[in-house]
């Protein structure tokens, strides 16, 4: 089968395992309404399914201790022995005819300690992804003007990753910037304004970077704002003695319960993506098997073009850059 | 703990920059290390298999297993205390990996038994404190002890069958409780493992002694696997009611025993008193290429040959390369060969061989 990796990206802390559990908590609920399917194998259901109980558990504690996201990710035996999540996708009733392998890994890897082969692994795992989503600590980024966006999303780091594992990129990619715990941020169209800019602002240098006149013709660059947990907002900031901030949420009614908003929106777009490779009709390096994948079954692309064209382009979501790479 | 096991654990600091890592301790400091031994894959008792890959170490999960008379121990997702929260509010776990000769399989068990009655978080928690140049620091003193606080009384021969069953909080109480009693079987391999991941299949494919999944559907211990083995070492196993939910069944095993060993005395009595009214052919043995061992016992007795344990690791070759160039196939016909670790053997006098 073939696959295709897909990258969640951020320093530790940030939510990358949130994202992607709100990612899978939404698959089935969103895909399952067109005539696609998208299947867990066995052991990251079960993985995926532990760390949902634990993001839904969460929920009881944010009025006592405004404690946030599920615990840490762990690579227990170094970079080799992380665990993909992987997904079959293809037309209901069908075995499976491609494969999405999502990579998570410890934050720690961005840091000044990770050792060579940590920054190595890294570097070749956006390298080798065609998507890479940038998980983002909203509230970091827009709570007071940003002052705490540099120490916990690290964009510094981020872009001089990129500038690293984009050397003499001969085929698109699509870099996505999900800001994650950014209910409050969604309210109206001003604070969604407020939010695109502070985005823009707080990741100029990356942003310049793709512009570059080297990698400005491969780089498709769009945002997708994801509540991932939905029933919570950001309430107020405290610094601790280590000049750490903490981020307290509370809960919009006492009652409320897990309900992410939008986490199917970065496969909508993936699946825009592919679908627009394939229709071009060229060859794309890691790309090729589209043709194969989606050139002799009509059913499916038809599937995937229903599903791709409910990707959202208000309300917080805007493509930057890239456009022809998802006009379909 | 004896200071020949070696020690590593898994923790992280508080803040942003110390992210989770091992170290390893040691009696002159802690130095970050991976276990080398989970790095790649391992082959042992003709099995290969990658520790690492039978658990989601973020959640409380065991694997023990035994590699060229070597135990080594992992026990992942205990959780640190209240205070030791990371700079996102997010619970810290803790992870010890211990390994060392199989002599010092009294240690393991220890440590076995309390991280399956949910004592071990706390002990552990209780040597961890925050700082340093890792974020944490483990009190390499105290540490060493915690094999100490299970008094090992009973120390029967291992029950050989094996076993899964769904990993339910009586089920390790369970397995405590038969480690209490008894020891850990003396054979290369996987032994034991505590999973939120691996199917019940996965786990007899890898030949466990004792498995214990969520993804089983049955709180009853399964017996799937009763291996062959050599005549001397089935008369030591024990007869101990090895769990809550089969004491019944061993004492009804118990009766049903005596009752058999009765009929066959019965039958004996009356062999003995037909071959004094019936005249015998003659039978000839070749008594000349047989041992006392073997006339005991002259039934044949095959054990299959288990394949010598090798490391293949793909990153150290030339350092994980171990190979025992022995084969297990024991025959008591023409002439029983077996190999000393199946013997009898005193446990002191084994301990000092390995030492030696």
């Amino acid at each position: 089968m073939q696959e295709l990796q897909i990258t969640m990206l951020g320093p530790t802390g940030v939510g990358k395992t949130t994202l992607l559990t709100a990612i899978y908590e939404q698959f089935e609920t969103n895909v399952g309404l067109t005539d696609l399917q998208l299947t867990p194998d066995d052991e990251s259901a079960a993985i995926l399914q532990d760390r949902l109980i634990e993001l839904k558990s969460l929920l009881d504690v944010f009025e006592a201790r405004g404690r946030q996201g599920i615990q840490g990710t762990e690579a227990i035996a170094g970079p080799e022995s992380l665990r993909s999540f992987t997904f079959g996708l293809g037309k209901k009733g069908i075995t499976p005819s491609l494969q999405l392998r999502f990579c998570d890994y410890p934050g720690g890897y961005h840091e000044t300690k990770a050792n060579a082969a940590e920054k190595k692994f890294l570097t070749e795992l956006v390298r080798d992804s065609a998507v890479v989503l940038i998980a983002i600590d909203t509230p970091a980024l827009m709570e007071r003007k940003g002052k705490y966006h540099e120490k916990i999303n690290r964009p510094s780091q981020i872009k001089d990753l990129f500038k690293k594992a984009y050397q003499d990129l001969e085929s698109p990619r699509m870099v996505i910037f999900a800001p994650i715990k950014c209910e409050k941020y969604l309210k109206n169209d001003q604070s969604t304004k407020e939010l695109l800019a502070q985005i823009q602002k707080g990741y100029d240098l990356l942003l310049q970077l793709f512009n570059s006149e080297q990698l400005s013709p491969w780089i498709v660059n769009v945002v997708t704002p994801i509540q991932t947990v939905g029933s919570v907002h950001f309430s107020r900031l405290e610094v601790d003695e280590y000049n750490n901030p903490r981020f307290y949420f509370r809960k919009i009614r006492h009652d409320a319960e897990y309900s992410p908003q939008d986490s199917e929106q970065p496969l909508r777009y993936l699946l825009r993506f592919l679908l627009k490779l394939h229709l071009d009709n060229r060859s794309w390096g890691f790309f090729n098997f589209l043709r194969s994948w989606l050139g002799i079954d009509q059913y499916l692309q038809k599937a995937v073009e229903e599903f791709a064209r409910g990707s959202k382009t208000s309300g917080g979501f805007r493509v930057l850059k890239g456009d022809r790479w998802l006009d379909i | 703990m004896e200071t020949k096991i070696d020690v590593y654990v898994q923790s992280r600091g508080l803040t942003q920059d110390h992210d989770y890592r091992w170290l390893k301790i040691e009696t002159n400091g802690q130095t970050p290390e991976i276990p080398t031994i989970l790095k790649g894959s391992i082959q042992a008792d003709g099995k290969r298999m990658v520790p690492v890959e039978l658990i989601d170490s973020q959640k409380f999960s065991i694997v023990l297993f035994r590699l060229a008379n070597e135990l080594t121990l992992l026990i992942t997702g205990l959780k640190a205390g209240e205070e030791r929260i990371d700079f996102a509010g997010r619970s810290i776990r803790n992870s010890l990996l211990i390994r060392g000769r199989y002599g010092y399989e009294k240690d393991f068990r220890g440590i076995l038994i309390r991280a399956l009655t949910e004592q071990l978080e706390l002990d552990l928690d209780r040597v961890i404190t925050s700082g340093g140049d890792y974020g944490f620091t483990v009190d390499k003193k105290a540490i060493r002890t915690l094999a100490k606080l299970e008094d090992l009384q009973f120390d029967t021969q291992a029950n050989h069958i094996d076993r899964i069953a769904k990993n339910t909080p009586e089920n390790r109480k369970d397995l405590a409780l038969e480690l209490r009693q008894n020891q850990l079987p003396n054979r290369e391999g996987l032994l034991v493992v505590v999973t939120s991941l691996k199917a019940g299949s996965v786990l007899e494919t890898m030949g466990v002694w004792r498995g214990l999944s969520n993804r089983i559907e049955s709180e009853i211990w399964q017996d799937y696997n009763k291996r062959i083995l050599p005549s001397s070492t089935v008369s030591r196993q024990s007869i101990l009611p090895v769990t809550h939910n089969q004491t019944q069944a061993k004492k009804g095993g118990l009766i049903l025993m005596i009752v058999l060993l009765l009929i066959i005395l019965v039958a004996i009595l009356a062999q003995i008193l037909q071959t004094r009214s019936i005249p015998q052919p003659e039978i000839q043995f070749r008594q000349e290429t047989l041992s006392p061992e073997a006339q005991i016992t002259p039934h044949e007795i095959q054990i299959q040959p288990e394949t010598a344990p090798t490391y293949t690791p793909e990153t150290q070759p030339e350092t994980w390369k171990i190979q025992t160039p022995t084969s297990n196939k024991i025959e008591t016909t023409p002439t029983p060969q077996i190999p000393p670790e199946t013997l009898p053997t005193n446990d002191e006098n084994s301990r000092e061989k390995l030492e030696n």
